[in-house]
């Protein structure tokens, strides 16, 4: 009986009290500050901080999609994935998903006077060492699966993904095809200039490979 | 007490599975796709170009506090001619006179790097009952301003000065080789 007493609500008052929550919830609704929500990208200028002229024939390149796992290494995190428990709780575990690019070639401006002469119609060149120009991996050719980590983090987990990129290219053989194809471009160029031979001469001092072993 | 039995027997388990040997590797990479292509790019010009991104979410209406985050990135663009688009049969050679005629093609932007060291988390602000920005938030407004970079380079003028470079390695390559009167034009 006294329950039944305290959920009673006078009629007489109901209709107002209706009314007034009506109108808070137009006014929360429709008069809200009209400028836009959400997450918002200020304009901001892009600044050349440096020009630099460069004399680099990229011959080869290199393209490859990784798949990065970072396990949580941490006591729960092997417990989690040991026990099976990630199926009902999930995994701490983060998923890149990246695709990167890798340019070979040769730097010209490495190119002395001795290198370079020309006798009749040959043409003697002797180019720079092949080398890896650029390994690139930006923010739009990386996506986060799962996980999560700290920015710091996910860089360091990026920087290894261009290691491996770099690694894998010249495991494919970048470097060799960076000179098949060099050869075959400038011959044909020197060619039309009616130069019938054409001498190239490739020199062989190939970088370090990652693991700090020396060859291509 | 057939509960806590229950209980021994569940932690023992667990026990015994977390001493499971530990991956050799707390990081694991799998290559999916590899593609070797040739290319002839002879890149003449170097940009590097400094963008902040700069971002902020004051929420929804029902939603207490703002957030707030400031990135830098260096962003290295490399420009130059495609040596495949040279048109070789419009190479004219005159070796009486020592005169050479060619065209290249226009200049093209070959690569823009952003290197993951070089882009930095400066300011985070996150206040009220706000959560701090995601991953995916973080890397969507990365993308952004890798994307503002590539809208901004007609204007930074790197294409044009890729052509100038490249005027002066083959008049200074040709000038090598013999030649005196030298003609190059773009199209």
């Amino acid at each position: 009986m006294k329950k039944d007493a305290a959920i009673h609500i006078p009629l007489r008052y109901l209709v107002p009290v209706s009314l007034v929550l009506a109108i808070v919830l137009v006014l929360l609704v429709f008069l809200r500050p009209k400028r836009q929500r959400g997450l918002k990208l200020d304009p901001t200028p892009a600044l050349v901080e440096q020009v630099r002229r460069i004399g680099e024939l990229s011959s080869a390149g290199f393209y490859e999609e990784l798949v990065l796992t970072d396990l949580d290494d941490s006591y729960l995190g092997e417990l989690n994935r040991a026990s099976g428990l990630r199926r009902f709780i999930g995994s701490s575990d983060f998923v890149v998903i990246c695709k990167g690019r890798v340019r070979a070639g040769f730097d010209f401006t490495k190119v002395e006077g001795t290198d370079f002469s020309v006798s009749g119609d040959t043409l003697r060149l002797t180019l720079p060492p092949v080398e890896v120009l650029d390994v690139v991996i930006n923010p739009a050719d990386y996506e986060v699966f799962s996980g999560h980590r700290s920015h710091d983090e996910t860089v360091a987990i990026i920087i290894q993904a261009k290691q491996r990129l770099r690694a894998d290219a010249i495991d494919a053989g970048i470097l060799d095809q960076a000179e098949l194809s060099a050869e075959t471009h400038l011959k044909r160029l020197f060619g039309s200039m009616g130069y019938r031979e054409i001498l190239l001469t490739f020199s062989k001092e190939y970088p370090l490979r990652p693991d700090g072993s020396a060859g291509r | 007490m057939r509960g806590s039995l229950h209980i021994f027997v569940l932690l023992g388990l667990l026990l015994f599975a977390s001493c499971a040997p530990r991956p050799s590797m707390s990081r694991q990479v799998e290559e999916r796709i590899r593609l070797l292509s040739q290319t002839g790019e002879l890149g003449t010009v170097e940009y590097t170009v400094r963008k902040a991104v700069r971002a902020r979410d004051e929420g929804e209406w029902f939603k207490i506090g703002n957030r707030r985050i400031l990135f830098s990135c260096t962003a290295r663009i490399k420009a130059g001619i495609d040596l495949d688009r040279v048109p070789l049969d419009k190479i004219v050679v005159d070796e009486s006179r020592h005169s050479i005629s060619m065209v290249l093609p226009h200049a093209t932007v070959f690569s823009i790097n952003i290197p993951p060291e070089k882009i930095r988390l400066e300011y985070e602000d996150v206040t009220g009952f706000r959560q701090k920005f995601s991953d995916q938030e973080r890397q969507a407004l990365l993308k952004q301003g890798e994307r503002d970079v590539v809208r901004v380079l007609p204007e930074l003028g790197i294409l044009a000065e890729a052509e100038t470079n490249a005027l002066d390695f083959f008049h200074a390559m040709l000038e090598q080789m013999g030649f005196e009167n030298i003609q190059i034009t773009f199209e």
